[in-house]
C-alpha cells in the first residue's frame, strides 16, 4: 500500500486533553458511540490543591488513560517489544486499520509548539502514511493551538519517540514507554447505560469520590506522586476549586489557563446533548424541557469562557468580577437542574 | 448603512485583525471561521471582536459574547446590523 488516511473527526466532543481527543476523534467519524458516550463523561475531578496544582478533567479511572470503548479494539505495546523499524511498525499498523498513538518529543514534530525550541513530550496520534513523501499524517495541536492534522517526515517521528527515553518527564509519566493502537470495530455496538449515568450523576452532585467505584479493579490509583483518592475533589466542589481559581486569578494570584474553563464548557455541551438524547429515549420527560434549560447553561458557560479569555487579554479586573458574579448563579442553577434530572430520571 | 457594505467591512475588518494574506471579499459569507481548539481560534476570534468594536464604534456586551455570533461573516454582520439599528434607535 502506498499511502493511506484513516479517517477522523477533528471535531471530537472534547479536545481540552488529548487522552480523551484522540479516541473520541476516531469514535466521532461514526454517530454509533453516541449511546458509549452519553453513558460517561459526567464526573468532574481537579487537585485538591487546584490552582497551585493545574489540571481539571472529566473522571475517568487512571487505568484507561486512553478510553476503552465497545467500538475501539485497544492494545497497549512496549516500545521495547517492537523489533525492526518504528516506521515499518506504525505502517503495518495503519495498514491494518489501527490509529497509532506515541509519546513524542515535539521538538522533532512540525507545526507543534515546541517544534525546534525545546523538548516536550506530548502525545501524537499517527492517522496515515505517504510511502513516497515519506511522511506520517498526525493529529494533534498546532503551533497556534488548533486541533488538525499535519505531516511529519518518517526519520523524524521515530527520533522524536525515541528522544522521549531521555526526557525526565518521561520518567513519571503513565505508559510513555508504550504505545497506544486502536481500531474501530464496525460490527460493535454499544448501549446506553441507564444505571452508570444514574451513579455518575449522583457523584457528580454528591462531590463523591468515583474512584472509591473501582477498588475490584484494583486499589485506589496512584499516578506517579499523584493519589487520585486522597488529592483530588470530584463534582460540584470542583466548581469551588474554579471558583478559587478565578478569584486569584483576578488578584494576579494565579496563572491564566484557557483549558479549565474550555473543560467545564465540552463538559456542559455534552451533558446538553445527553439530556436530549435522553429525553429521545423516553427517560427523561420531554415537557420538563430539561435539555433545553441545559443548553441554555452550556450556553453561558460559553459566554463565561468568552469573558475568561477576554480577561486573559486586558486584565480588566472589572470584567473579572463579573466573571465571578455569573459564575455562581449559574452553577446553582445548574444544580438544581441536574437534581430535578435525578429524580425524574426512569430506569 | 446598507446590509452588504457592513458585510464588506466586516470582511475587511476580519482580514486586517487576522492578518490575513487574501483579498477580503474571498472570504465565504457562511465560512465557519473557527474550528475546534483551545488556543488561537479562541484568541483570535476575540482579536475580531475587538476590531469589530472599533470598527463599528460598538460596545460588545457580556452576555453577546456567544461564539456562535462571532463564527461567520454572515452572523457577524447580522449582529452588526440589529446594534447599530438599536443604538439608532
Amino acid at each position: 500500500m502506498d499511502s493511506r488516511q484513516l479517517p477522523v473527526s477533528l471535531t471530537p466532543p472534547v479536545v481540552s486533553g488529548l487522552h480523551f481527543g484522540y479516541p473520541l476523534s476516531i469514535l466521532a467519524v461514526k454517530e454509533a458511540y453516541r449511546p458509549w458516550l452519553y453513558s460517561n463523561f459526567i464526573q468532574l475531578f481537579c487537585p485538591r490543591n487546584f490552582p497551585s496544582e493545574s489540571f481539571l478533567s472529566i473522571y475517568f479511572h487512571a487505568a484507561y488513560p486512553f478510553l476503552i470503548c465497545p467500538l475501539l479494539d485497544i492494545q497497549w505495546i512496549g516500545k521495547d517489544l517492537i523489533g525492526g523499524d518504528l516506521e515499518d511498525f506504525i505502517i503495518g499498523c495503519i495498514e491494518r486499520d489501527y490509529y497509532v498513538q506515541v509519546f513524542a518529543d515535539e521538538y522533532y514534530i512540525p507545526q507543534r509548539n515546541a517544534f525546534q525550541k525545546s523538548h516536550f513530550m506530548h502525545e501524537v496520534l499517527v492517522t496515515g502514511f505517504a510511502r513516497k513523501e515519506r511522511l506520517f499524517q498526525v493529529l494533534g495541536y498546532n503551533q497556534y493551538g488548533q486541533f488538525l492534522q499535519s505531516y511529519v517526515p518518517f526519520g523524524q517521528l521515530a527520533l522524536s519517540v525515541r528522544a522521549v527515553d531521555s526526557l525526565s518527564e518521561a520518567q513519571g509519566c503513565f505508559r510513555a514507554d508504550k504505545i497506544w493502537l486502536a481500531r474501530y470495530v464496525e460490527d460493535e455496538t454499544c448501549e446506553l447505560d441507564l444505571t452508570s449515568i444514574r451513579e455518575q450523576l449522583g457523584d457528580l452532585l454528591g462531590s463523591k469520590d468515583s474512584s472509591q467505584r473501582f477498588r475490584m479493579v484494583g486499589p485506589p490509583e496512584e499516578v506517579g506522586a499523584y493519589r487520585v483518592s486522597q488529592d483530588s475533589v470530584f463534582g460540584l466542589e470542583v466548581y469551588l476549586a474554579f471558583r478559587r481559581y478565578l478569584e486569584q486569578l483576578i488578584e494576579g494570584q494565579a496563572c491564566f489557563d484557557p483549558r479549565h474553563i474550555y473543560l467545564l464548557w465540552e463538559h456542559k455541551k455534552i451533558m446538553a446533548e445527553r439530556l436530549a438524547y435522553l429525553e429521545e429515549e423516553g427517560y427523561l420527560p420531554v415537557e420538563k424541557g430539561y435539555a433545553r434549560k441545559y443548553a441554555e447553561v452550556a450556553g453561558a458557560f460559553g459566554i463565561l469562557r468568552m469573558m475568561h479569555l477576554k480577561f486573559g487579554q486586558n486584565g480588566d479586573r472589572a470584567l473579572g468580577r463579573r466573571m465571578v458574579g455569573r459564575f455562581n448563579p449559574l452553577v446553582e442553577d445548574e444544580t438544581a437542574l441536574l437534581q430535578a434530572v435525578l429524580s425524574d430520571f426512569s430506569i | 448603512m446598507e446590509k452588504d457594505e457592513i458585510g464588506s467591512r466586516i470582511k475587511a475588518t476580519v482580514v486586517r485583525a487576522l492578518q490575513l494574506q487574501i483579498d477580503p471579499e474571498e472570504l465565504g459569507d457562511e465560512e465557519v471561521l473557527f474550528d475546534s481548539g483551545v488556543g488561537v481560534d479562541s484568541v483570535a476570534s476575540l482579536s475580531i471582536i475587538s476590531a469589530i468594536e472599533e470598527e463599528f464604534d460598538l460596545v460588545v456586551e457580556d452576555d453577546e459574547l456567544r461564539p456562535e455570533l462571532f463564527n461567520s461573516i454572515a452572523s457577524m454582520r447580522d449582529y452588526v446590523v440589529e446594534k447599530l439599528q438599536l443604538v439608532a434607535q
